[in-house]
């Protein structure tokens, strides 16, 4: 009992605190701010997979997200010049009114029909789904051929982002 | 056991707040925040149903989707330095070159 009583002191703190950081994010001024909240609402939501019981990708994603991707992130902010962007002043258009009470009704249906049903599927047997072993060994067999191309994506992303940000165009032109 | 609709219905929450962002905003770096929100919206979702049925495929397809995201952002930040060094901004009213 008591057990429980934490967890959902727990699951309650972290999701405010997700949702919190997640709205911050959107409403900051400075896109820096922004950045920092961002790695927050990540590390938050890494905590709610702890609270479901999968350490390895709650790791996972403290590395790759609130470490190597915010990492990047606020390495290009740092570099650009924005004092433009943040000086804009925010206008109120129709269309933006629009978007906000169209997703405003687009969360109450998804928060209807979510609370309402109950998930339905094959009951599997894992005991564990956050273990590395179970993970890793899976990597390796079921999902080998999902692996492999994930390691190809990779290495085309990191082949784009070269030829991308070199100085000279790949045509050739300019200089 | 915490049910799980309480793990939906914050994934819903900030799933929306991810689409509130990327539509008002205009900032390219803030836009592309909020799509990385999506995404780790749907990941809560995924990881939460994967443990309650206690079953692999779930966290299977988080780990493909982290690495789609993670190729996203070094591509997508590429471009967005091209984009500030064509027109001094990221603003993205400015690029509209697509548009017609």
């Amino acid at each position: 009992m008591a057990v429980l009583i934490a967890k959902w002191v727990v699951f309650v703190l972290v999701s405010l605190l997700a949702i919190i950081s997640s709205v911050l994010v959107i409403a900051c001024k400075n896109t820096l701010h922004s950045a920092l909240f961002m790695i927050l609402a990540f590390v938050s939501s890494a905590i709610l997979y702890l609270l479901l019981g999968c350490q390895f990708l709650a790791m996972l994603q403290v590395i790759v997200y609130a470490g190597a991707v915010m990492m990047l992130i606020i390495f290009v902010i740092m570099m650009l010049d924005l004092k433009k962007e943040e000086q804009l002043k925010r206008k109120v258009t129709k269309t933006k009114i629009a978007g906000v009470v169209i997703s405003l009704l687009f969360v109450l249906m998804l928060v209807l029909v979510m609370a309402l049903n109950s998930i339905k599927g094959k009951v599997g047997n894992l005991t564990s789904i956050g273990d590395a072993k179970t993970i890793g060994s899976l990597l390796f067999t079921r999902f080998l051929l999902p692996f492999e191309v994930a390691s190809v994506l990779l290495l085309a992303a990191m082949v784009g982002a070269v030829m991308l940000s070199k100085k000279k165009s790949f045509r050739g032109e300019n200089q | 056991m915490i049910p799980v609709q309480a793990y939906f219905v914050v994934s819903a929450i900030l799933f929306v707040i991810g689409v509130i962002g990327a539509l008002t905003r205009r900032n390219a770096i803030v836009v592309f925040m909020s799509i990385e929100m999506m995404l780790n919206a749907v990941n809560l979702t995924l990881i939460a149903t994967s443990s309650y049925l206690h079953s692999i495929d779930g966290v299977m397809f988080v780990f493909f989707v982290m690495t789609v995201a993670a190729a996203e952002a070094a591509v997508g930040l590429a471009i967005f330095l091209m984009m500030y060094r064509k027109k001094d901004t990221i603003k993205l009213d400015e690029f509209n070159l697509l548009k017609g």
